[in-house]
């Protein structure tokens, strides 16, 4: 591991702990653009270029915008308000990230990754776009993915639609059925 | 591919159309559109398909499995009618992500159907906008966005372990053992398995009861079609384990949990979670799909026909009082709750005792011995809640006034009356399916032949053409990881790498003619350095056990 690789790896692992333990949602958040960030510079060191910018835009960029959108809308920055309904439950999550790293390192360290990954092409778009479009491989998940998304629009949308006027003939008519089958 | 078509075509097109027509229109194309597939299904039984490169596959389990969650989501149209047309449109969304959840044994295609078919739920969840519903639908959207996070990792752990994003693919090592144990985890918060269940009592009983009755019906079929593509793994090892710990967990959990209950619908949630148990007992042999899709199918008739009956009592709480001499005041609603009821307990002569039979047998043929007598005795547990249930609606007297809830104390209940105005369907439209449905579950308990024939491969398999010339049901078992198929490479830059069960030789061919042997080291992998220098253009690496025709193959281009 090189030093630059050990900076990275020491940024990505603080800025998520930060994320986790502020206590200030907007630092967080904050925390978190900066965690994308360096996991961009990450990718671009393991040839997937396009990944990062994606991941600069559509992570940093969108979503955690609106993640800020909504803290700042509800003024939920503060979030030790309310007390803590949990508290002992601090010590049984440390231990229980610490299990869940402790199976992960020791099944990663059993394993060698094959010696040569083959030719990446620095993970640009011109690589990526045959595979994604190419009717042989990923076409049908990019489908998928786009009605995925129709799905997610149309469902937020109905999720914060406020009430409609349910027209009046028919309350009392719902009413009485309920009175008959009681 | 035609089923594809109807259900993403009628969810596209519905989307806008919902504008113009009336809520009631908006249903009726939803159903219709729903049934269309279901007819098409049949008249298209046993054919195989595959499309976009072995991403989208239609088989026995797709077809199965589609059949039960299209059912489910078509019953829960045919009951549920909103005021808002959105309600029949998310239903719709969420039938379109089934069945892209049952027919694809790709991975990450199988992430995205799940998100596919999540999504709809999270906000039928909270759709009766009362303190219950939002915490329904807050704990379903938590705690399923931290599951489909988990199911991404161990999605990501496969690939780095066998160099497939396939499921069924045989692997070995920790890291495999890791990459399954993940995904099984995530899939079994789809299915409630113990303890992976708890949002699944506050979810039932806080949705609609519409949406409950999909949810345990419908979700199931989706997440164990999953399920079985898997762990469609000849080497049980350690996930077969953590199977059986979930298994047991769940019986035991989900029965006595079920014991304590005072609600029928958090009776019924209880219930769903004991019976998922017992679907679990046949992922352990290699041939239990019948058996599962048979139980998943008269799960979803008898659960469906309980909780039928809830939404048109209420959307909201059934305490049991409620229910006290319903064979009486509503004698048709009664008939059909005792029907599923009794077929839910599993007593003959309903389909219920043969769907339990079945993957018990199943359980017994891949030598689960502990996990079969658990599942038994608390089966014996499960009777007495199911027969006091239904000792209260054959019972003379009235509902008392105590189990009434007062309207606007608490929760409310008043069907119509609560915000998100989702009123119930009566009359002939409710009562149909019912018929319907209990006439199916005394059909399958006196001739389980009929329901069990339609999931199993073996008639159709003259039919349709041999396994092993349909790519994506070839049991892949070894493949080649590196380099990546349609791969660009420099001659002499690069060796072959791959995976295969340890100890075995295999041969590697380039387009035709066989280049050398290797044999696969202790821990499942392979690597070959080419013996001579492959001349520029395209290559196909294929890899073959010997004596056999066929394998997987990259095809790459050696360039200058």
């Amino acid at each position: 591991m090189s030093l630059v690789e050990l900076l990275a790896a020491a940024l990505l692992l603080l800025s998520a702990l930060v994320v986790v333990r502020a206590s200030n949602a907007v630092h967080a958040a904050l925390a978190l653009i900066a965690n994308f960030l360096v996991i961009a510079a990450v990718y671009v060191g393991l040839e997937a270029r396009f990944v990062a910018m994606t991941q600069v835009i559509v992570y940093a960029g969108a979503i955690v915008v609106l993640f800020l959108f909504v803290i700042m809308l509800l003024s939920a920055a503060q979030a030790n308000v309310g007390k803590d309904l949990l508290p002992g439950l601090q010590v049984p999550a440390i231990l229980g990230s610490a299990a869940l790293a402790g199976v992960l390192i020791y099944a990663l360290s059993r394993f060698s990754a094959p010696a040569n990954p083959g030719v990446l092409n620095g993970g640009l778009p011109q690589a990526l776009g045959p595979l994604l479009y190419g009717p042989e491989k990923w076409l049908y998940a990019l489908l998928l993915v786009g009605f995925l998304l129709l799905v997610a629009t149309i469902a937020a949308v109905v999720l914060v639609e406020p009430e409609r006027i349910v027209p009046e003939a028919r309350k009392p008519a719902a009413e009485e059925k309920e009175l008959v089958e009681r | 591919m035609i089923t594809l078509y109807i259900l993403g075509a009628a969810s596209t097109v519905l989307t806008l159309l919902g504008f113009f027509v009336p809520a009631r229109v908006t249903r009726w194309l939803a159903t219709g559109s729903v049934a269309a597939s279901i007819v098409y299904l049949f008249f298209t039984w046993g054919q195989r398909q595959t499309a976009f490169g072995g991403l989208y596959v239609v088989d026995p389990i797709s077809q199965g499995f589609t059949l039960v969650a299209l059912l489910g989501v078509l019953w829960a149209l045919l009951v549920g009618r909103s005021e808002k047309w959105e309600f029949s449109l998310l239903l719709l969304y969420a039938a379109t992500g089934m069945h892209f959840m049952a027919s694809s044994p790709n991975l990450p295609v199988l992430l995205i159907a799940l998100e596919v078919f999540s999504l709809p739920l999270y906000v039928l969840a909270t759709w009766r906008r009362d303190e219950p519903g939002f915490e329904a639908g807050l704990k379903y959207f938590l705690l399923g966005a931290l599951s489909a996070a988990i199911f991404l990792y161990g999605i990501a752990l496969h690939f780095g372990a066998t160099g497939s994003f396939n499921a069924g693919v045989q692997g070995s090592g920790p890291l495999y053992a890791a990459a399954l144990l993940l995904i099984l985890g995530a899939l079994a918060f789809k299915v409630s398995l113990v303890p992976f269940h708890w949002w699944t009592p506050d979810v039932y009983q806080g949705s609609p009861t519409t949406v409950s009755l999909m949810m345990a019906t419908a979700v199931k079929a989706a997440g164990f079609a999953a399920l079985v593509r898997v762990l469609n793994v000849q080497d049980q090892g350690l996930w077969g384990l953590g199977l059986g710990a979930l298994i047991a967990l769940t019986v035991i959990f989900g029965n006595l949990g079920a014991l304590a209950q005072r609600e029928s619908k958090r009776l019924l949630a209880y219930s769903s979670i004991a019976h998922a148990g017992y679907v679990g007992l046949g992922l352990y042999s290699g041939t239990g799909t019948a058996a599962i899709g048979f139980y998943l199918l008269a799960y979803l008739l008898s659960t469906g026909l309980a909780f039928a009956v809830l939404a048109a009592i209420s959307q909201g709480d059934v305490p049991y009082e409620r229910l006290r001499g319903l064979l009486y005041r509503k004698p048709l609603l009664g008939v059909a709750m005792g029907v599923g009821l009794l077929s839910l307990a599993g007593l003959p002569p309903f389909a219920g005792f043969w769907g339990k039979l079945l993957v018990f047998l199943e359980a017994a043929k891949a030598q689960q011995w502990g996990l079969l007598v658990l599942a038994l005795l608390t089966s014996a547990v499960a009777a007495y809640y199911y027969l006091r249930l239904f000792n209260l609606v054959v019972a003379r007297g009235e509902a008392t006034e105590a189990a009434i809830p007062a309207p606007g104390a608490g929760t409310p209940v008043l069907a119509g009356q609560s915000a998100g105005g989702l009123s119930l369907a009566t009359g002939r439209l409710a009562a149909w399916p019912l018929v319907i449905a209990s006439a199916l579950v005394v059909l399958l308990g006196i001739l389980p032949g009929l329901g069990y024939r339609l999931f199993s491969p073996t008639p159709f398999a003259a039919l349709s053409r041999p396994a092993s010339t349909a790519p994506a049901t070839l049991p892949a078992t070894f493949a080649i990881t590196s380099p990546s198929d349609g791969a660009e490479l420099r001659a002499g830059e690069f060796s072959l790498q791959g995976t295969g069960r340890a100890g075995e030789t295999l041969e590697v061919w380039d387009s035709g003619s066989r280049i050398a042997e290797v044999r696969v080291d202790e821990r499942g992998g392979w690597s070959l350095v080419l013996p001579s220098l492959p001349g520029v253009g395209e290559h196909t690496y294929q890899v073959r056990r010997p004596g056999e025709g066929e394998g997987p193959s990259v095809r790459v281009r050696i360039v200058e």
